[in-house]
C-alpha cells in the first residue's frame, strides 16, 4: 500500500529549476534508497516532503491525505520525520534531553496541554532505549557540543525514531563517517523497516545504499532519472553517466 | 520603616516586571526592547479604574488581561521576524506605546496620571499585594520550566527549525510566551502606579525597556534565581545612590555590554561556573 505519493512537483529557486516534474512513491515498510549527484535537488525533495519549501506545482499526499500545504508540525504529527544533513543538535540540551523532547512531542501538541503536563520520566527512559537501540547510550548525559560527528548523526536518528514515524526520511546520514561507522550505521537503518514503519534514505555512499536498499530512486539535475531494483540501478549505463559523464 | 516598605516594594514590583520579560526573551528566546509598553498599559489601565472606584486587586485582572492582549498583537510580529528584528520591531512597539499615550487627553497626555489612590491598608498593604504576585509569579515560572511548555520553550529558544521538527507548532508557542510575560508586565505596571501614585508617558520609555533588559541579562538570560537578585539589586540602587538615577541610559547599558561581552550568561552563569570549578574533583 502506498505511503507517500509524490505527483509532479516542481521548485524553482531565483528561476533556477531545484526540482522539475518529480514524482516519487514510498510503499508501507519499504526502504528505498535515494541516490543522485551533487546539485540532484535531493535534499529539497526531502524539504518538500518536510514542508519546509512548498513546491510550485505538484501534490504531496502522506497516508491518503493530501498534505502539500500543510505545515512541519502537522507532518509531523501525521507521522512523518527527517533527521536532516545538516545535523542539528539543541546545544542546550543532553544528548537525553535531546531525544526525551522528540519522545515527548505528544504532550506538546498544544501550548496548554504542555502546560499541564510536567512528568518527563517516561520520556526520559524512552529517549533512554532509542540511545541504546542506536548504540551510543554511553553519551546520555554528556552535551552534544562534547562528542564527535558520529555519535550526534545517531542521536538525530534516535530522535527522529522517537517521533515514532510512520515514514522516516534519512538525508545522507552516512556523510561524514568513517568506513566502519558508515557500514555499522547502515545496518542500523535497515533494522529500522518494520511493519508500521517505511523508510527514504537519500544518500551519496552508493555501496552502502546499494548494498542495504531493495530499491533506489536516482534523480538527476532536479529531474526524475530512474527507479528499480538496486540490481538493475548499479548495472544502469543511466547511472554511471550521471555520476561519471558521457564516456 | 516605611523607607524599608518602599524599598521592598519597589523590588517586587521590579523583580515581577523583570521576570515577565524573562519568560519572553530567557525562557523562549524572543528579544523584546519595548516592555516598557506593557509595563505602562497596565499602570495606565489599573491607575484609572482605581481612580473610578475600583480596588486595587480587581484593577489588576484588566491590567493584565489589556496588556496580555496587546502582547499577543505584538507577539504576532515575532512569527514574521526573528533575532534583531524583532528587537527593533519590539523597540519600535516602545516608541509607539510612548507616543500615542501622549497625545490621549484622557490619559493625561504628557502631563499624566496623578492623586492614584493609595491601596486599602495604605503602604503596607501594596507591599503585600506587590510580594503576593511576585511570589505567585515566580511559582508560575518555575512550575512552566519544569512543564513540556518550558521544555517547548527551550527548544524554541535554542532552534525554532529544529522544534518544529518534534511536531512544535512554533507560533502558537510564542505567541503564548508573549501573552503570560506581557500580562506580567501588565500587573507589574498596575502595582507600580500605586506604588508612585503618579505615571506619564516617560515613566514607560526606553529607559525603562533597557533597564528591565538589562535586569535580565545581568541576572543571566533565563535563570529565575538569577533575574529576581539582580532585578532587586538593580531596582534599588538608584534609591541608594542618586548617580545611578541620572546616569541610568548609561549605567545600564554599560551593564548590558558588559555582562554580554564578559559574562554572557550573567550572575547566575558565574554562580554556576565558580560552584562547578569548587565541586570537580
Amino acid at each position: 500500500m502506498t505511503l507517500l505519493d509524490i505527483q509532479d512537483v516542481s521548485v524553482s529557486f531565483g528561476g533556477v529549476d531545484a526540482v522539475r516534474n518529480v514524482s516519487l512513491t514510498v510503499e508501507e515498510h519499504q526502504l528505498l534508497g535515494f541516490i543522485g549527484p551533487n546539485g540532484a535537488g535531493k535534499t529539497t525533495m526531502m524539504r518538500i516532503i518536510m514542508g519546509m519549501v512548498r513546491p510550485q506545482q505538484g501534490s504531496v499526499v502522506f497516508r491518503g491525505m493530501d498534505i502539500t500545504g500543510l505545515s512541519i508540525h502537522h507532518r509531523v504529527q501525521l507521522g512523518l520525520a527527517l533527521a536532516q544533513q545538516i545535523v542539528k543538535p539543541l546545544h542546550t540540551l543532553s544528548m537525553l534531553d535531546n531525544v526525551a523532547i522528540a519522545a515527548g512531542s505528544r504532550y506538546m501538541s498544544s501550548p496548554l496541554w504542555a502546560f499541564l503536563n510536567t512528568d518527563r520520566t517516561q520520556a526520559r527512559k524512552r529517549a533512554r532505549r532509542l540511545l541504546e537501540f542506536v548504540g551510543i547510550a554511553d553519551a546520555a548525559d554528556a552535551m552534544p557540543s562534547e562528542l564527535p560527528l558520529g555519535y550526534i548523526k545517531r542521536m538525530e536518528v534516535a530522535r527522529s525514531l522517537a517521533l515514532e514515524p510512520r515514514l522516516l526520511l534519512l538525508d545522507e546520514p552516512l556523510a561524514g563517517l568513517n568506513q566502519t561507522e558508515a557500514h555499522a550505521l547502515a545496518d542500523l537503518i535497515v533494522s529500522l523497516v518494520n511493519a508500521t514503519r517505511s523508510v527514504l534514505l537519500i544518500e551519496h555512499n552508493i555501496g552502502e545504499v546499494s548494498r542495504i536498499c531493495p530499491q533506489i530512486y536516482v534523480q538527476v539535475n532536479g529531474e526524475p532519472l530512474i527507479q528499480d531494483t538496486s540490481e538493475k540501478i548499479m548495472a544502469s549505463p543511466a547511472l554511471r553517466n550521471a555520476y561519471l559523464g558521457d564516456h | 520603616m516605611s523607607y524599608e516598605i518602599t524599598i521592598l516594594s519597589s523590588m517586587s514590583i521590579a523583580i515581577l516586571f523583570a521576570l515577565s520579560l524573562n519568560l519572553i526573551t530567557g525562557f523562549c528566546g524572543q528579544v523584546s526592547l519595548g516592555h516598557a509598553a506593557f509595563y505602562g498599559i497596565g499602570a495606565y489601565v489599573a491607575a484609572i479604574l482605581t481612580k473610578a472606584g475600583w480596588s486595587l486587586t480587581l484593577a489588576l485582572f484588566p491590567a493584565a488581561v489589556t496588556a496580555g492582549a496587546v502582547g499577543a498583537l505584538v507577539g504576532m510580529a515575532s512569527l514574521r521576524v526573528r533575532h534583531d528584528f524583532l528587537a527593533i520591531t519590539t523597540m519600535g512597539v516602545g516608541f509607539l506605546f510612548v507616543g500615542i499615550v501622549r497625545k490621549q487627553d484622557a490619559l493625561g497626555g504628557e502631563i499624566g496620571i496623578s492623586s492614584i489612590p493609595s491601596v486599602a491598608f495604605g503602604r503596607p498593604g501594596l507591599l503585600m499585594l506587590a510580594m503576593i504576585c511576585m511570589a505567585l509569579f515566580i511559582i508560575l515560572c518555575i512550575y512552566i520550566r519544569r512543564s513540556w511548555l518550558g521544555f517547548a520553550f527551550e527548544s524554541i529558544s535554542d532552534d525554532e527549525d529544529t522544534a518544529r521538527t518534534f511536531g512544535i507548532d512554533v507560533s502558537k508557542f510564542k505567541l503564548l510566551a508573549f501573552v503570560i510575560g506581557t500580562a506580567g508586565a501588565g500587573i507589574a505596571g498596575g502595582l507600580y502606579a500605586h506604588h508612585i501614585r503618579f505615571i506619564g508617558p516617560d515613566s514607560f520609555g526606553f529607559v525603562e525597556s533597557v533597564t528591565v533588559l538589562a535586569m535580565v541579562i545581568v541576572g543571566g538570560i533565563g535563570s529565575i534565581t538569577g533575574v529576581a537578585v539582580a532585578a532587586a539589586v538593580l531596582s534599588t540602587l538608584p534609591l541608594w545612590l542618586q548617580f545611578v538615577d541620572d546616569y541610568k541610559l548609561l549605567i545600564y547599558g554599560s551593564l548590558i555590554f558588559l555582562t554580554m561581552r564578559f559574562a554572557p550568561n550573567g550572575i547566575s552563569g558565574i554562580v554556576r561556573a565558580l560552584w562547578q570549578r569548587h565541586h570537580s574533583p
